[in-house]
């Protein structure tokens, strides 16, 4: 009963030998994948073929160094050490049985430089020359001791799906979307993620992903909870008149597209500061509002010429001055015009102010300026369309490609200078924006009316 | 105690020797760097392999060279460059605005960072700040620009990449522009 045991055993054992050895050829010309990669035996180590699932763009593999580079297709299987490399807007995924999978980004290099399994425990070495891998491990059931290896870095996985981006000259980073690795860099480890967690990052020479995060917490001024109850006010003017608000991350100030300006009924109730400058304009184009000032006595800074001791621009960090100046958004404009403000809550400094309209794009328009000093308007001095020097509390001209238009206010307004310059010919105040102002198609437009397209 | 002879001589003698430094450095230090041969020349087909074997044989390089970096703006820009020669690629680039009409500098000459930002800056159209506004992409306000946009690290106009830096930079670039997948877009 024994022997027959036994012969049992041996000859069981003969055809699991026999398959074993066979899986290697069937595996390669195979071209779906395997459930199961590797053998179960305990403690013998199997080497794993690595699957290409995806391909995009330009992208080539090799299972070797000595073997010659070929053209990565979907389905091709890969040994250990087999290198992938990608080029511009091209990605590579692949899969190595059963619970791994890797995704190479563009302009980037990778190795598998250990994929074996030894029973229960698989072993995965990617090296990265450079570029960004996605490493997501499913941790079905088996024991990973995964890593990402670049050249000033290493990422240790173990069931989870993070992102090791190394890449000169950038700092490298480490992401964790779900579950805990430890990042390594200059002899450094730290914890990225948590177990269960969700997305964390952590850049290299930080003190992990909580650090990352204070550096690169912004507030996006999109939420109302981030707005001041002034700037919320006025974003909610503009959308009201049918404007889109998003957010520009480069100029780093919330934009307004669409909508119209206000009318000159209209301004002196939206103002929210003391002191407000405003810009608008009627035609399909985009300006933007610059604000200087020369801070001091109007008379005294006058006659010394203009010097801008603070500057206002929608963006570039310069939204804001060190005397409390505001611009809340960037207006990009649209078929019916639109507005820029800059003001000042409470104090404002005295001082000479500039103001000016610089045009960006679109079509030639009509501004307009004006200048409210606690709610009252303020003269303004300019060259008019003769080339005399003039003044007048409402502004308007035109603006093309190019071109750009300014005046100056004295703040607080000067008696004696408003009696030495003369009135503007064209009207104090210049005619402003009314509904009038706007073709009837403009103005259909502006009020939401749609018009019948021409026969 | 020094005279005041002695004090006069150190104060010339430093200044003797910032000048003699000064002439040593204009005229060995400053000089642009320059490569033998560009990666171009040996990767310069459009298919697969050639495109490939170019940018990352480039990445090995420890100096881009412009005839190289305006191979690989083309490959980026169109997925192919057709031109026979450098100037055929300068004229190539010059013709898409992306090279000032006046550009003239040598093909195996290290590339400038303001030179690839002026490029980059109209490729990606980026408004900027009020300067660009007013005086347009110089190469100064471009590199400041690229600073800001994180695209470059803290540089100046007049230094070059490395071959590794370059290939980055067009990496990130292609963030910017393209669609980046779910499983990175957080990056």
């Amino acid at each position: 009963m024994r022997s027959l045991n036994s012969n049992r055993q041996i000859f069981l054992g003969l055809i699991c030998t026999m398959l074993c050895a066979a899986a290697p050829a069937m595996a390669g010309s195979a071209t779906t994948m395997p459930t199961a990669e590797a053998s179960s035996q305990p403690n013998s180590a199997v080497s794993m073929h690595i699957y290409v699932v995806a391909v995009n763009g330009l992208v080539q593999a090799r299972d070797g160094d000595s073997q010659p580079w070929a053209v990565a297709q979907t389905n091709m299987v890969l040994s250990e050490g087999a290198e992938l490399r990608t080029g511009p807007h091209s990605s590579v995924t692949c899969v190595i049985p059963p619970d791994q999978t890797f995704t190479l980004d563009r302009l980037g290099t990778v190795r598998v430089a250990d994929a074996f399994r030894n029973g229960n425990m698989v072993k995965t070495d990617l090296l990265m020359k450079y570029g960004r891998t996605h490493y997501d491990i499913q941790s079905a059931g088996l024991q990973h001791e995964a890593s990402i290896t670049s050249p000033s870095s290493t990422l240790a996985v173990r069931g989870t799906t993070v992102s090791l981006f190394d890449q000169p000259p950038y700092v490298p980073s480490a992401i964790s979307f779900t579950g805990r690795a430890r990042f390594t860099y200059n002899h450094n480890t730290v914890s990225v993620g948590t177990k269960h967690g969700s997305y964390a990052k952590a850049l290299a020479g930080t003190d992990g992903s909580a650090q990352t995060g204070v550096g690169d917490t912004v507030v996006d001024p999109r939420y109302a909870a981030s707005l001041t109850a002034a700037d919320s006010a006025l974003i909610a003017t503009e959308v009201a008149r049918g404007a889109v608000i998003s957010y520009n991350p480069i100029l780093g100030i919330p934009t307004v597209a669409g909508g119209r300006p206000s009318y000159d009924s209209e301004l002196p109730s939206t103002l929210p500061g003391t002191l407000d400058l405003v810009l608008r304009w009627t035609g399909d184009a985009d300006l933007n509002l610059e604000v200087g000032v020369d801070i001091g006595n109007p008379q005294v800074v006058f006659l010394s010429q203009f010097v801008s001791n603070e500057f206002l621009y929608p963006g570039n960090g310069q939204q804001n001055s060190a005397s409390g100046g505001h611009i809340p958004y960037d207006d990009i404009g649209g078929p019916t015009g639109g507005e820029e403000i800059a003001y000042w809550l409470g104090n404002h400094p005295q001082g000479l102010y500039g103001i000016g309209a610089q045009f960006i794009s679109g079509q030639p328009t009509s501004y307009t300026f004006n200048i409210y000093e606690y709610g009252k308007p303020v003269e303004m001095f300019y060259f008019d369309s003769n080339g005399d020097f003039v003044k007048s509390t409402q502004m308007t001209s035109t603006l093309s490609s190019g071109q750009f238009g300014s005046a100056i206010a004295a703040i607080p307004d000067q008696a004696y200078f408003d009696g030495l310059i003369p009135n503007d010919p064209a009207g104090n105040p210049n005619p402003g924006i009314g509904p009038g102002s706007f073709t009837p198609a403009v103005r259909a437009l502006a009020m939401g009316i749609k018009t019948p397209s021409p026969k | 105690m020094l005279s005041k002879q002695s004090i006069s001589r150190i104060r010339f003698g430093n200044v003797g020797l910032a000048l003699a430094s000064a002439l040593i450095v204009l005229s060995l230090g400053c000089q642009t760097a320059v490569v033998k041969s560009t990666v171009t020349n040996k990767f310069s087909g459009n298919d697969t392999n050639a495109q490939l074997g170019f940018w990352h044989e480039l990445a090995d390089r420890h100096v881009t060279s412009n005839d190289d970096a305006f191979h690989g703006l083309l490959l980026y820009i169109d997925g192919h460059d057709d031109s026979a020669s450098y100037n055929q690629r300068v004229a190539a680039l010059q013709s898409k605005g992306l090279l000032p009409a006046s550009f003239s500098c040598p093909a195996n000459e290290a590339v400038t960072r303001g030179t690839l930002a002026v490029a980059i800056v109209k490729l990606l159209d980026v408004k900027g700040g009020w300067v660009m506004h007013v005086f347009g992409p110089t190469q100064r306000y471009a590199v400041k620009e690229m600073i800001y946009m994180g695209i470059y690290p803290p540089s100046s106009p007049q230094q070059t990449f490395s071959g590794t830096e370059f290939v980055g930079v067009i990496g990130k670039i292609d963030d910017l522009q393209q669609p980046v997948s779910a499983d990175t877009s957080s990056q």
